[in-house]
């Protein structure tokens, strides 16, 4: 069939040509009968082909005319979706169309799009840009939204704390209640993350429960939102009211924990006083740290603690108000040394109440604080703690208060609490936060933490002041001073715009020095500090160039301390990571190195037992024109032994190989006499090795013809290796040539090292 | 520089997320302005836009600890807190049309004649009313696109949907505001 095939081809073949069919049947006359026929209809055929006619260009332009005519015929059969006749019609109106362009463009929408139009164009008409707003205050609400950023941020490294500390807690409260408190705290912590919808349960929660930090917190983001004086005047009465009610709810709960909270002396007799109404007696011990000068009708803030049993136990009491308040041009007290909170000695109430007259709110223990001007700027606080007892002592039946009229909350001047950073300083007042904190010569100041720089980050307690609205400072504690330095060392995982984040730190570059290519994945080493505003800022950032690792495979050759020749490269492994077998001369090793100051320095390594069918040593660098290294051994001769050292070359002939065979060989006929048993000029190269040619004639060229396999060797071992001697510089380009393959050339692919192309040479031997 | 990608604003937002201020600052530079300018155009009131702004970022700080506080979009995410408190802020202050002498004092403009600008802020007010009666999609699609002057590739990035998502909402926005108008008229 394929004959009568090719007899009809050869037929057709001479037809084209120009033969009749019957001078193209001859010599075909066992087949004329079957191909006459089928060449008669392939000579009617030709007959058809005859030539298009020319058409006129105006034939041409009329039928493409009539095509585009269908088409758009068509296409106003389809109907526009409004969405798109809408868009359109703005962007036509954009580029200065009318309405009735637009409708007349749709014309199908066009009552529809008009009615739309005139909407959108009254939108436009209604929209301008949003007026600028100042910067004084765009600064201060972002001041205020990362305050309670940090607010936050604090809460809830302060939650991790507790979490860690819970076991602690359930160990010194016994109690079940607690028990269940601290399931409940775990629960929310896991499942919530103390967020927001903990800030709904949180309302309620005490002193002590697990969401009472974040019931804190969101009040001090109410009182951070809201700009109006009075309101937050209102806010902050309701607040210190609600901290008074928390502190009676525990002691009357009998719960153990701390509790503080601002008010008013009502009285004070025998050790026991009464604040703003709360109906449980507050304890004020011998020990208790009494700041200020305590009495009846004065402000205060209480820190102490429920015993559980019943009572409220004082450990602090700040006193607001007294002599010397007021804003005074003296220059700040600065407490350097002396923690703020020791400076005055504790009120010690008389140890009986029956013997001795009870001083009433005319008593005045005054301290005084003399500000000492140093020879720095800082100001030390000498205190000289006059008591005076000016007053008439009032003697008064033993146990019964002395009751002082309580003054109105929302009039009078009341405790309260700042915090934010110190944006300006000045003689007399301060701006923290965009807020002017009043000053006087009585102010504490606790730089324990750091100093009160501008940008520091402090707590103010003092009092609010309502008419005028003002805050006078009482005492001012640095929670952190403006600087903290750092430098790391790790990946940019993104950028975006000036903030990068860098490992797992995000850090503002705007103003740092930038060394070297900024990209995503690089490696950058950053230099920054971090202020108050606890915002990490860049001062230096040196981007580290690409080094593209290159991998070195081979035997090891020799290990003189770090330096090791691997592949015919020498490799410093110091530093390096390596791993597998116990490095050894012989042995296989797989390394990612880097090149520096001409020296490679291993990165990784790998350090395996040699392949049994050992794969030619691959080694990254080499000038495949001219290999001045040339394979161990005499592998054409396959009495060449190797000596143990598998795949290690014995010696260095100077010619270069002329080919690299890359098909898996036949067997050899001849059996290495030496270790090991296996034959040995057996060429492995895996299909996926490059196959190398280099140009250069052998300078040395063995002179045995390739030995001619006759079996198949089980496990060839021998391998050459070719050592180049200086470092690569060009990219092989592989040929395949069909040389004598009188040695087994190691392919020498480029640094980096690149997925060398299929092999295209064959051994000649190869089945 | 303006190369934030997506991927880049995730790892923004991993870090925001445990509360990294430099992260929460970086969010907040790139959004603050945005959402103001979108609540103003919804307001009309600057020292109510800045307010609700404020309250905006206050939301993001109690919930961006949330899961699935946003699913695709950040950017989308803040404009849906924006517009529910532009909501709350409207049933609060009740269902009126009047025109404040504040708002007024602000549209004014000096070249503008005193009745041309009543016209127009009235007009405006009516338009803001209509808008809170559209979708919540809906009403971020007329805001941005017509008061912001957003395109559509914009609007789309901002909502985190697709080009052809939003020309769908803008078209029903905009037919819906036709017929809200249309009785309101």
């Amino acid at each position: 069939m394929a004959e009568i095939e090719a007899i009809f081809d050869a037929c057709l073949l001479k037809l084209e040509t120009g033969a009749t069919i019957e001078e193209s049947l001859q010599g075909y006359a066992a087949e004329q009968a079957e191909i006459a026929p089928l060449l008669q209809v392939a000579a009617a055929l030709r007959s058809l082909a005859v030539p298009v006619p020319a058409r006129t260009e105006q034939t041409r332009q009329a039928t493409r005319s009539a095509f585009l005519a269908a088409a758009v015929a068509v296409r106003d059969t389809v109907p526009v979706p409004g969405e798109d006749a809408l868009e359109e019609s703005l962007t036509m109106l954009a580029a200065g169309a009318s309405t009735d362009d637009c409708a007349a463009a749709f014309p199908k929408q066009a009552t529809e799009l008009r009615s739309s139009l005139d909407i959108v164009q009254a939108l436009q008409l209604a929209a301008e840009p949003a007026p600028q707003r100042d910067a004084a205050q765009i600064a201060r609400e972002r001041q205020a939204f990362l305050a309670v950023a940090r607010e936050q941020a604090r809460e809830q490294r302060k939650a991790r704390g507790l979490a860690a500390t819970l076991a602690a807690w359930s160990a010194l409260f016994r109690q079940p209640a607690w028990r269940a408190v601290a399931v409940v705290f775990l629960l929310l912590v896991t499942f919530f993350g103390l967020g927001g919808t903990a800030l709904t349960l949180a309302s309620d929660a005490l002193p002590g429960d697990p969401l009472y930090p974040v019931k804190l917190v969101a009040e001090r983001a109410q009182v951070a939102i809201t700009l109006d004086e009075g309101r937050r005047a209102q806010l902050q009465v309701a607040i210190d009211q609600r901290r008074r009610e928390e502190a009676a709810a525990v002691v009357g709960a009998g719960r153990q924990i701390e509790v503080k909270f601002p008010g008013i002396i009502e009285s004070m007799v025998d050790g026991v006083w009464m604040i703003s109404g709360m109906d449980v007696p507050i304890f004020v011990p011998g020990d208790a740290e009494v700041v200020g000068m305590p009495a009846a009708g004065r402000q205060v803030l209480v820190t102490g603690y429920s015993d559980g049993q019943g009572r409220l136990i004082v450990r602090q009491v700040i006193v607001f108000g007294g002599d010397g308040d007021g804003a005074s041009p003296t220059p700040t007290a600065t407490l350097t040394a002396t923690p703020a909170r020791a400076v005055a000695p504790p009120v010690r109430p008389p140890d009986t109440a029956t013997a001795r007259p009870q001083p009433t709110d005319t008593s005045v223990l005054r301290p005084t604080v003399t500000a000492v001007l140093s020879s720095t700027p800082t100001l030390t606080a000498t205190e000289t703690l006059t008591p005076s007892l000016t007053a008439t002592p009032t003697a008064t039946s033993s146990g019964t208060p002395t009751v002082s009229p309580t003054p109105s909350a929302t009039l009078a001047p009341y405790p309260g609490t700042r915090s934010g950073l110190i944006d300006e300083k000045h003689p007399n007042w301060w701006l923290v936060n965009g807020f002017r904190i009043l000053l006087t010569p009585e102010t504490l100041i606790d730089e324990s933490l750091g100093p009160a720089d501008v940008g520091a980050l402090v707590v103010i307690e003092g009092i609010e002041l309502p008419d005028p609205p003002a805050f006078q400072a009482v005492l001012i504690t640095v929670m952190r001073s403006t600087v903290e330095t750092r430098q790391w060392t790790d990946r940019i995982q993104s950028i975006s715009g000036s903030i990068w984040v860098v490992g797992n730190t995000a850090v503002d570059v705007s103003g740092a020095s930038i060394s070297g290519t900024p990209g995503v994945g690089k490696v950058a080493s950053v230099s920054a500090r971090r202020s108050a505003d606890e915002m990490w800022h860049a001062t230096n950032v040196s981007i580290e160039d690409e080094v593209e690792p290159v991998p070195i495979f081979g035997t090891i050759t020799s290990i003189s301390g770090n330096i090791w020749g691997v592949g015919g490269y020498s490799v410093n492994v110091a530093g390096a990571t390596i791993t597998g077998l116990p490095p050894a001369v012989g042995l296989y090793a797989s390394i990612e190195a880097v090149e520096e100051n001409g020296q490679l320095r291993a990165i990784t390594v790998d350090v395996s037992a040699p392949f049994a069918t050992d794969t030619p040593t691959v080694t990254p660098t080499g000038t495949p024109g001219a290999p001045t290294a040339t394979p161990t051994g005499t592998v054409g001769q396959p009495t060449a032994t190797p000596t143990g050292t598998i795949g290690v070359p014995t010696e260095t002939p100077t010619g270069a190989p002329t080919a690299t065979p890359t098909g898996t060989p036949g067997a050899p006929t001849e059996t290495p006499t030496g270790t090991p048993a296996e034959p040995t000029p057996t060429p492995t190269n895996t299909p996926a090795e490059p196959t190398v040619t280099p140009t250069a004639p052998p300078t040395s060229t063995p002179t045995d013809e390739p030995p001619i396999p006759t079996n198949t060797p089980s496990n060839p071992t021998a391998t050459a290796t070719a050592i180049p001697t200086s470092p690569p510089i060009s990219t092989p380009t592989p040929t395949a040539v069909q040389p004598p393959p009188t040695a087994t050339y190691t392919p020498v692919p480029t640094l980096p090292f690149t997925p060398p192309p299929p092999p295209t040479f064959e051994a000649p031997w190869a089945g | 520089m303006s190369n934030w990608t997506t991927e880049s604003e995730n790892q923004i937002l991993q870090l925001a997320k445990a509360y990294d201020v430099t992260a929460l600052a970086a969010l907040y530079d790139r959004y603050e302005a945005k959402i103001y300018s979108y609540i103003y155009h919804r307001v009309g009131n600057q020292s109510v836009a800045q307010d609700l702004t404020s309250q905006v970022f206050l939301r993001v700080l109690e919930s961006i600890q949330l899961e699935r506080a946003w699913e695709t979009s950040f950017s989308g995410w803040l404009y849906r807190i924006a517009h529910n408190l532009v909501i709350d802020y409207y049933r609060r202050r009740g269902r009126t049309t009047q025109v404040s002498l504040d708002d007024m004092s602000e549209i004014h403009s000096k070249t503008e004649s005193p009745e041309s600008a009543a016209e127009r802020a009235m007009t405006g007010e009516r338009l803001r009313t209509a808008i809170n009666h559209l979708t919540e999609e809906q009403a971020q699609v007329v805001t941005l696109r017509f008061l912001e002057g957003l395109s559509i590739v914009e609007v789309a990035d901002s909502m985190g949907k697709t080009e052809g998502a939003i020309k769908a909402l803008q078209y029903r926005a905009v037919s819906s505001l036709r017929r809200i108008m249309e009785v309101h008229a």
